[in-house]
């Protein structure tokens, strides 16, 4: 019965959306492009270096612009920094709030904490953040997202972008494969894919 | 039988008479006992065998259940009513100067063991049937048909009572983990868990008398750990001379062998058993290196010593020793390299108990210590140069003293008081120095029966004091409700606590490849100040002054169950069960090394609960032909994470497409590894002709969780779950007329052969052969 309701109130809203707004301006249009990033290397090889990248360009840059406005955030093994703080020189921010990728319309107003000495906004550690660090079950010793996470970040410009992490290794594998159980025949850890929608106008809407 | 005498003699006549009569009555005069045998229906029991001691004589009941003997000097005597379907009756008495007359005796069904007597329940000699608490009891003639080795095996064929392999193999009973059920031996806790679980491999089932199981909490009589229930395991009390060989051969190499005296004069009775266990393991992954079962070697002696001084009491002293040692191969990648490294494991348990009991009238006293140590060494070699890797060891000590004094003087209330004194000691590579906690606890339990024996009514609690985690007080209430002759309706309601184990409190762990560390919360604040001073600490991740101390893990329970005797041998029973359990302990991070790492500590988390229900029916359709049939039902779940998806913030991601969906309450499984059904079907059928017995056991576990495939960490899709497993097992003992002191046994465990890789504990088909032999002259207790 509940289903049911639920269904005529979606077929409602659909025929409302269709006939009368077509295109609700609200919501920015909802036709921002989603982009994702494949494999992004995230120290892959124990330096200590970070990975800079920027959203608006969509591009990583390189380590000699650190101490600029150019990059949004830094990928380095599970911790990544935002540019802001004690990290960088820009206006950024980030939050991780829960909610489904896709449905999230509008940025958050407030909430957005910064890199200081009390840790990072994006919060590391296992079930803080983004992931998990699965110990002992299977599959062992694995970092993997959290489903139903989504990092808003305010970029080093102050625009907003809403992000989601969809695996921390190489080639973006299925993790419940017996081949990625098998810590001998896991892909290399510390390479990010991630998929995000960057709104350049600054407003808080996707 | 009054004996009329004539009147119409005189009056010296017949006082000669009588003298004559009593002279008579005193030298040679011969009576007789009368009686009448029905069962609790009121029916007359035909062909029960009557037998009086120290006599000869015997006869059988005829079809109205009545039955005579006849020509029976005057004495003291012990009657025996016994029939197969029945339990034996014994009755002492004594004829003086006159016919007995008995007049109905009622006779106990044995069906699904009801009149069988338990001792865990109420801490006091009580028959199943007139228990108010869900109780059952696994006899030495089971465990021998079965075929069983080890305690695990016979347990993992209990209605309700499903393996749980984690650091060992223990039991999950009524949904909890296996850190959750206490195990006694002899009403003595065993010490000695890994991670939380007692491995029941470690107990041999040769030398049980039977195993009892006490569901729902017993905090109330046994303190921390009776959280789920309590097993006791009674080992053997000699009552003749006897010797006996055991031995047992199985799949993968497997021998168990086992060696028993038992022997008793007079006053003095004991028994000295020596078991060896050995295997070469069996290994459910080859393409990885190390077995799933390392091979071992292991060696129990047990013995138990009694003597009875009379009116000083009877004195009890019951060891064991246990030593087991593993060898094995495993792999480890240090610095980037992968080294093979040899393992070698010793494992050494005991225990002792001196055990007085003293009964004067109605007043019954017991007092006891137990000791008991358990070590473990674990050395890890490298293959290459034979040099340590890594070694560490578990060193604990446990020292219970207690007495126990219950009387029955006020009528229809048996009253038990107890008080007792824990101390525990521990040392271990992984706990910084020597850890010691001391408990003093107090008991006080009623039991109550009304003046028609109608209803029964226990009451009691439990009063903790603990030096690290403070008191407790766990009180329970327990009724039973006689319907009428086939209904019975129990009802109980008690509260339980596990006291936070040694790793929660002590341990002092910093992973060597990884970097993160482990404290236990009797370390901090301080091991993380420390941390801090060395500069390894990059942010801690709330105020240190909120750290609360850790409190017990706690339940409330209820058990609602009914009884139903349909007729002499059909009996079915049901229990509904229900457990809130609160501050379940878990390890969560408290702040971030600078090496990336995280800190943990223990924190009293998450409310859970499970609840039930389970079902047994129990039919012997020939005297020699025994049926019964088990089902568990099951759910268990996380309150907190139930919360959360009823707000909708719980999401999974679908590994097939990578879209993110939210999780609905219905998709929510409940705790992982716990089968939503399980059931058990047994046929037991003694073929007396042929001196065989046979059976059929078929053990089913539906499907259940395993892990977490779609990144929220709870149970939520159907591919979490793996397949439902049956198991059917088959066992024959064969005697023999020509030689009574030999048997032996052939059998199939598993015998389709079914592998889980989520399963450890069953390697696959199980092909057994034993051989039971009688070393003495007198008749074999079997």
């Amino acid at each position: 019965m509940k289903q049911l309701y639920l269904l005529l109130i979606l077929l409602l809203v659909l025929s409302s959306c269709e006939k009368d707004d077509p295109q609700p301006p609200s919501t920015g249009g909802g036709d921002l492009e989603i982009l994702t990033t494949s494999d992004l290397i995230a120290d892959a090889d124990s330096t200590n270096l970070y990975t800079f990248f920027s959203l608006r360009e969509n591009k990583v840059i390189p380590n000699s612009d650190s101490a600029t406005t150019n990059w949004d955030i830094a990928f380095r093994g599970t911790t990544i920094l935002t540019n802001n703080g004690t990290s960088g020189p820009g206006m950024g921010g980030a939050q991780v709030i829960d909610g489904i990728f896709d449905e999230l319309a509008q940025a958050p107003v407030d909430g957005y904490d910064i890199d200081d000495i009390l840790g990072t906004a994006i919060p590391t550690g296992s079930g803080n953040g983004w992931y998990l660090y699965t110990a002992s079950n299977t599959p062992v010793h694995a970092i993997l997202p959290i489903a139903g996470k989504i990092i808003v970040i305010r970029t080093a410009d102050e625009r907003y972008a809403k992000m989601e992490i969809q695996s921390y290794y190489e080639g973006n594998p299925n993790t419940t494969t017996p081949e990625f159980a098998d810590l001998s025949t896991r892909p290399p850890s510390r390479y990010y894919t991630f998929r995000f929608v960057f709104q350049e106008d600054g407003s808080l809407n996707f | 039988m009054k004996k009329v005498f004539p009147y119409s003699i005189g009056k010296a006549k017949w006082v000669f008479y009588l003298l004559c009569l009593s002279l008579f009555n005193n030298l040679e005069a011969q009576y007789s006992i009368e009686g009448q045998i029905l069962n609790n229906f009121q029916e007359p029991i035909t062909n029960a065998a009557i037998k009086i001691e120290p006599s000869e004589q015997g006869t059988i009941s005829d079809e109205n259940g009545n039955f005579v003997l006849n020509n029976l000097d005057q004495g003291r005597y012990i009657l025996f009513i016994s029939h197969l379907t029945y339990d034996v009756l014994r009755i002492p008495l004594e004829i003086k100067n006159s016919n007995v007359q008995l007049g109905q005796l009622e006779l106990n069904s044995i069906i699904g063991n009801l009149s069988e007597i338990v001792v865990t329940a109420t801490r006091t000699e009580r028959k199943i049937s007139d228990i108010a608490v869900p109780v059952s009891v696994i006899s030495k003639e089971t465990i021998e048909q079965m075929g069983s080795v080890r305690l695990n095996e016979v347990l993992a064929e209990q209605t309700g009572l499903i393996i749980d392999s984690d650091h060992g193999t223990g039991i999950q009973m009524q949904g909890f983990n296996a850190d959750y059920t206490m195990i006694l031996i002899n009403g003595q806790p065993m010490i000695g868990r890994t991670a939380g679980t007692l491995n029941l491999d470690r107990i041999s089932v040769n030398n049980i008398e039977r195993i009892e199981i006490t569901k729902g909490p017993s905090s109330s009589l046994y303190g921390s750990e009776a959280l789920a229930g309590v097993i006791n395991i009674i080992t053997k009390q000699a009552d003749s001379f006897a010797l006996d060989a055991i031995a047992k051969f199985r799949s993968f190499n497997t021998q168990d062998y086992n060696l028993n005296l038992d022997f008793k004069e007079d006053k003095l009775n004991g028994s000295v058993s020596y078991n060896l266990y050995r295997s070469d393991g069996y290994d459910l992954t080859p393409e990885t290196i190390g077995q799933t079962a390392s091979p071992f070697d292991a060696h129990t002696i047990t013995s138990s010593l009694g003597y009875d001084f009379e009116k000083l009491g009877q004195f009890r002293l019951f060891g064991r020793y246990y030593d087991e040692r593993q060898n094995d191969q495993t792999e480890f990648l240090i610095e980037d390299q992968n080294e093979l490294l040899n393992f070698e494991g010793v494992l050494r348990d005991w225990n002792l108990t001196p055990e007085w009991t003293l009964t004067r009238k109605e007043n019954k006293f017991i007092v006891s210590n137990y000791s008991s140590q358990y070590k473990t060494n674990s050395d890890y070699y490298f293959a290459s140069s034979n040099e340590v890797y890594d070694a560490s060891f578990f060193d604990q000590f446990f020292n219970k003293s207690e007495v126990q004094w219950d009387n029955t003087k006020w009528n229809k209330n048996t009253l038990s008081i107890g008080l007792g004194h824990i101390r525990e000691r521990l040392k271990s590579t992984r706990y910084r120095g020597i850890n010691r906690f001391q408990t003093n606890y107090a008991f006080v339990q009623n039991d109550w029966r009304s003046k028609n024996d109608k209803l029964n009514i226990i009451a009691g609690f439990r009063f903790d004091d603990q030096s690290e985690y403070g008191q407790q007080f766990s009180p329970k209430f327990a009724s039973q409700y006689t319907l009428s002759k086939r209904i019975k309706l129990k009802g109980s309601f008690g509260r339980g606590f596990k006291a936070p184990d040694f790793r929660q409190l002590f341990l002092d762990f910093t992973n060597p490849v990884v970097g993160y560390s482990v404290f236990g919360s009797s370390l901090m604040p301080d091991a993380l100040e420390e941390l801090i001073s060395l500069g390894q600490i990059q942010s801690v991740f709330f105020d240190l002054s909120d750290l609360e101390e850790l409190r017990a893990e706690s339940s409330n329970a209820i058990n609602l169950g009914a009884s139903v005797q349909f007729a002499s041998n059909i009996n079915w029973n049901i229990n509904f069960f229900r457990n809130d359990i609160e501050d379940l302990i878990e390890a969560a991070p408290v702040a971030l090394k600078t090496n990336g790492q995280q800190v943990f500590t223990y924190f009293n988390l998450n409310r859970v609960y499970t609840q039930g229900l389970e079902t047994e029916f129990f039919y012997n359709p020939l005297v020699n032909f025994k049926v019964s049939v088990g089902y568990q039902y099951l759910i268990a779940k996380d309150k907190e994470v139930e919360e959360e998806i009823s707000n909708g913030t719980v999401f999974a991601i679908d590994p097939e497409t990578g879209s993110t969906v939210r999780v609905s309450e219905d998709d929510y499984g409940g705790l992982f590894n716990r089968s939503a059904h399980s059931a058990n079907v047994k046929l037991f059928y003694d073929l007396k002709k042929f001196g065989t017995r046979l059976n059929l056991r078929g053990i089913y576990r539906g499907a259940f969780g395993f892990g977490d495939l779609n990144n929220n960490g709870i149970l939520d899709a159907e591919f979490e779950y793996t397949d439902a497993i049956f198991t059917g097992n088959f066992s024959v003992l064969k005697s023999f007329k020509s030689n009574p002191k030999l048997q032996v046994q052939f059998g199939i465990d598993n015998l389709t052969d079914q592998r889980n890789t989520y399963v450890p504990s069953m390697p696959g088909r199980i092909i057994y052969g034993a051989i039971f032999i009688n070393l003495s002259n007198q008749k074999s207790s079997q």
